[in-house]
């Protein structure tokens, strides 16, 4: 077992192992947590509400539970940080925006409920950018280089994981807010299919887009969360009754005679070289576990991001117009300004863009007529620093959210599972991840091959120096 | 495709005086190229789509049984 002062390293997997057999208390795994946290976050500033009483009388709950052989899985005694999107009863709630810096919910959202249900243990409430709407989390620091961001909107997350201040959390995800994360601290995140986990008590964004989604160091712990948290969710009619599987079982069987779809487009182009050469090595390493790698085009392509944008900006503005109306001054500058523009927004345009979306749907579907998976860059780029406003490639310079959206929006318009795993390092030390996409609620196969690439590398078990 | 009329920021103010919302001055410059770049792919990527693609977002009559 890893020695006291390493207990924050552990895997919830292997954290659960130890404690469904009584070799560790929920006790010593949360104050050792709790102690990583004091260590390390006055630095990452990640944990916008630590709840560290409330953790601890819960970890002795849950070691009472267990002594009394009332095992509930593998997530009882696991402390988790939550998404500050996320409603948690009787905790503030502020989606890290001024507007909510008072709002304490009275109930949990669907996806707290069924984390608690599962004996999970509530460390706090962890920084997301405004409302969900950017890819910074200020003032989260990525914990790989203290002068990058942690990308968003599910950066407090993301960083947290990274330095060990939790075994599991929480994320959304519109346009690549778990997966951004995920990629540039080092850690695993999926996007579920739309429709396959609840967003009932969680901050809209995008009514069309969003979804929530779990977050952690291995695809593994990844696959034992998806497993508490999906599921037809009666408050929330976007939710799809489809049964959900053993993730985590359904991890074994490795990945020989997989269809692996690689783009030769789109997501080759505007590629920093160490992105794109860890993302290489990444296939080669597919393909020697026995995947079949398979070449195909992605039509339009260049109309995603435009699609995406003029669907996330109107309906975000839509979602906020009652209070922009009144209290418009006190958002933060940028999304004061894209709340601004999807005021602006024409009908015939978001309903265009609409169509287009249910054109691109089609057109994946028959992408993957030849597929199990595709596989891509999570993003073109590393780590950001804080402040940056652009990304260059050659004579190009992007701003930072289109880099963060290009590669991942497209999977949130066509709703389909899309995981991130680490993959590699540039040479400055920021790491990169591999995006594995899959068909609709087939989120086994993505995981199943997430994990194969992962095992069959060290990517994942790499710590920042903190 | 028939040509996109690109957004002016004086457009982008009387939207912002229609939506009764409080535009801050500055953004109105950035805003007006936001839209017409995005106006412009969308309308331009409208020409391949088939006339009888419905939006994503269709109403779904059923009832939970």
């Amino acid at each position: 077992m890893a020695g006291a002062n390493e207990l924050h390293w552990l895997s919830i997997s292997e954290a659960s192992e130890l404690i469904a057999s009584k070799k560790l208390s929920p006790v010593e795994l949360t104050r050792a947590v709790l102690e990583r946290i004091r260590a390390v976050d006055g630095r990452l500033k990640a944990f916008v509400t630590l709840l560290a009483p409330e953790a601890e009388a819960a970890a002795r709950a849950a070691e009472a539970s267990i002594q009394h052989g009332q095992y509930r899985g593998p997530l009882h005694g696991i402390p988790v940080a939550i998404k500050d999107l996320y409603d948690t009863a009787g905790i503030k709630t502020t989606s890290c925006s001024k507007l909510r810096a008072s709002y304490v919910p009275k109930e949990d959202c669907t996806v707290v409920r069924k984390l608690r249900e599962a004996g999970a243990i509530i460390l706090g409430k962890v920084t997301t950018h405004e409302f969900a709407f950017g890819f910074d989390s200020p003032p989260t620091r990525n914990p790989w280089n203290l002068d990058c961001t942690p990308s968003g909107s599910s950066g407090g997350s993301g960083a947290a994981l990274a330095a060990g201040m939790c075994l599991g959390a929480t994320g959304s995800d519109t346009g690549g807010s778990i997966r951004a994360p995920a990629a540039v601290n080092g850690i695993a995140g999926i996007k579920p299919t739309y429709g396959r986990v609840s967003k009932r008590g969680v901050a809209v964004l995008s009514w069309s887009l969003d979804t929530t989604g779990p977050m952690a160091r291995t695809v593994k712990d990844v696959a034992l969360m998806l497993r508490v948290i999906a599921g037809r969710d009666s408050l929330d009619e976007t939710t799809v009754d489809v049964p959900v599987p053993d993730y985590a079982a359904a991890l074994a069987g490795g990945i020989r005679g997989l269809r692996v779809g690689v783009p030769r487009n789109y997501f080759s182009e505007d590629v920093q070289p160490p992105v794109a050469a860890a993302v290489r090595d990444a296939l080669a390493v597919l393909e020697a576990q026995g995947a079949r790698l398979v070449e195909v085009d992605i039509p339009d392509a260049e109309y995603l991001l435009p699609t995406f944008f003029s669907i996330v900006i109107p309906e975000a503005a839509s979602y906020h117009h009652e209070t922009f109306l009144e209290r418009g001054h006190e958002y933060g500058e940028d999304v004061r300004a894209l709340l601004e523009t999807g005021e602006a927004f024409l009908a015939t345009t978001y309903i265009t863009a609409q169509r287009s979306r249910a054109a691109f749907k089609n057109a994946f579907r028959e992408v993957f007529r030849q597929l199990d998976v595709l596989a891509t860059p999570t993003l073109p780029v590393t780590a950001a620093r804080a402040g940056q406003a652009t990304y260059r490639f050659g004579g190009r310079e992007e701003p930072v959210f289109g880099a963060f959206a290009r590669f991942c929006c497209p999977f949130n318009l066509a709703g389909l599972p899309a995981v991130s795993v680490p993959c590699g390092f540039s040479p400055d030390t920021l790491p990169i991840g591999l995006q594995l996409v899959g068909k609709p609620f087939d989120e086994a196969s993505v995981l199943r091959a997430a994990h194969a690439f992962e095992q069959a590398t060290d990517w994942h078990t790499q710590r920042p120096q903190l | 495709m028939t040509d996109v009329r690109g957004v002016t920021p004086d457009d982008v103010t009387l939207l912002a005086r229609v939506a009764g919302i409080e535009l801050y001055a500055p953004d109105a410059d950035g805003i007006a190229v936001q839209l017409t770049e995005l106006r412009t792919a969308v309308m331009r990527r409208a020409g391949g789509i088939p006339a009888d693609m419905a939006p994503a977002v269709m109403f779904d009559a059923r009832w939970e049984g």
